[in-house]
């Protein structure tokens, strides 16, 4: 027990985690979720200090790619260590109880931590049938999570299937898969989604829980901003060749070659909001776009039903006014990047806000 | 076997992130200099997030050219290299991090006396006095 009371601080300290490695831990951290560079002192000190939060994992209609994607978080490492510092009471793929053990494992862990909990979901939840479509110990997804969710302090609804559906809502959606969010509507939800999410964005997401112990700003999605808050596009390496209007036509031409801008082979990049373009994947290797692949847009909404991950988008901007608009802004102002970014940035929505993933098959 | 055992060719730039110069970087020495006169005039430090910005591989190497190599350099060896080098214009600090399988994770360029990172911190030091303790206790006993 007193194992689980202890201070963050006390479990780097025993893994031979100096301070000043923590720091920079964080410095890289806050960079990653768009925090000033100064916030990264504040977490540092906040995260050390902080309780281990219960957590209950519960696995509903999926893949368990969200769980093999976070478990495999650069390990061993910091990452781990923040994951190590909840609790994490109920696992069904971690835990080693089963059976009775592991029912009795999640009833005692709501029990003892009513109200404070955070609740993880990854799956979507079946409704078809009274929700037997998917269950666990002889009891419905659906259920379990009306037994269980009234008693979180919040939910984070990991992958897009937990957070819009994912592939079991694909038409023609069998088994009347849902959110987590169009069953529980009395609770702060964050959606983490992603096919599956960056491990980086999950951590992130218990780091910030950590730190100010309340949920972070979250799009209209119910994405953390600090992570969502920018398209695929506009932290692309190869925007500058879309800016230039260069665009490769076929997966094997010059373009492909010389790694211009994916846009007309489907890239769905322009529609969405993830991190993949900053954080990278599997250590910060690479990424689909990296490798020579358009984004098809896995953190967005039905995006499995969204027209074909080949098929162009439907309304480009105007490649050379943009990059104008940008150059203008910057000297005219010549004060601060941020501001150039900014118009940049506000040029780039105003040319995509007419794009959505519904304007797909237009 | 190894990545390089299997027989793939690479052709074109290995490292396709952007050889352009964008434009961006120019602003970003305006802000630096601003953030520089800031220091001197109220003491008050600065920091700017270089993965923040649409900044390609040849802006930063731009940047980095033109704010050139000054005095001091330090190297931190935890969870992977770290570098704080201080550029030609004392007080701004190029700080790269670097993971454990030396990719880079974040990189700053920080605007301050001596960077955080480089002062020794309290709760090691704690550390550093109990194995020095441990030490002389070992030595007394022998």
């Amino acid at each position: 027990m007193e194992e689980k009371q202890g201070l963050l601080a006390h479990s780097l300290i025993r893994h031979g985690v100096s301070r000043r490695t923590f720091l920079k831990y964080c410095a890289t951290l806050a960079s990653m979720m768009a925090l000033p560079p100064s916030a990264g002192r504040a977490m540092a000190e906040a995260m050390a200090a902080a309780r281990r939060p219960s957590v209950i994992w519960l696995p509903f209609q999926e893949c368990t790619g969200c769980t093999e994607s976070i478990t495999r978080s650069h390990s061993p490492s910091i990452e781990g260590l923040i994951f190590d510092s909840i609790s994490l009471d109920y696992q069904e793929t971690l835990m080693a109880a089963a059976g009775h053990q592991a029912e009795e494992a999640l009833h005692k862990a709501i029990e003892d931590n009513k109200g404070k909990f955070l609740l993880i979901i990854d799956g979507s939840v079946a409704t078809g049938l009274d929700g037997a479509y998917s269950c666990i110990a002889g009891r419905s997804n659906l259920d379990l999570l009306k037994e269980v969710a009234p008693h979180a302090a919040a939910i984070v609804a990991v992958g897009s299937c937990a957070a819009f559906g994912g592939i079991p809502k694909a038409n023609p959606n069998p088994t009347g898969a849902v959110a987590v969010s169009d069953i529980v509507k009395d609770k702060p939800i964050i959606n983490v989604p992603g096919c599956p999410p960056i491990p980086v964005v999950m951590t992130g997401v218990l780091a910030h829980y950590l730190t100010f112990s309340t949920v972070p700003e979250l799009d209209k999605l119910g994405r953390p901003k600090a992570f969502y808050g920018e398209t695929i596009h506009d932290r692309c390496y190869r925007r500058p060749f879309y800016d230039q209007g260069k665009f490769a036509k076929t997966f094997d031409d010059e373009g492909a070659r010389k790694g211009w801008c994916l846009f007309e082979l489907g890239c769905k990049g322009p529609v969405t909001y993830n991190a993949c373009a900053s954080t990278k994947w599997n250590d910060s290797t690479s990424w689909p776009v990296e490798s020579g692949h358009g984004c098809i847009g896995c953190s967005e909404p039905d995006f499995w039903d969204a027209g074909g991950f080949y098929k162009a988008l439907s309304m480009p901007a105007d490649p050379l006014k943009l990059a104008s608009t940008a150059a203008m802004v910057g000297a005219a102002a010549g004060v601060a990047m941020s501001i150039a970014n900014r118009a940049k940035k506000g040029a780039a929505k105003s040319a995509h806000e007419t794009t959505t993933l519904a304007d797909l098959e237009k | 076997m190894a990545l390089s055992d299997i027989g793939i060719v690479v052709q074109g730039p290995a490292e396709p992130r952007g050889d352009t110069l964008t434009g961006n970087a120019q602003p970003v020495l305006r802000e630096i200099r601003d953030l520089l006169q800031r220091l001197i005039d109220s003491g008050e430090t600065g920091a700017i997030d270089l993965r923040a910005m649409p900044l390609s591989d040849a802006d930063l190497l731009w940047l980095a050219g033109q704010l050139g190599e000054g005095e001091v350099q330090v190297s931190l060896n935890t969870d992977g290299r770290s570098t704080i080098t201080e550029t030609q214009a004392p007080a701004v600090w190029w700080v790269t991090h670097r993971n454990a399988k030396d990719k880079v994770v974040s990189e700053f360029i920080e605007i301050t006396w001596v960077p955080d990172l480089v002062a020794a911190q309290r709760e090691d030091a704690r550390l550093g006095l109990a194995y020095l303790d441990s030490l002389i206790l070992d030595l007394s006993q022998s």
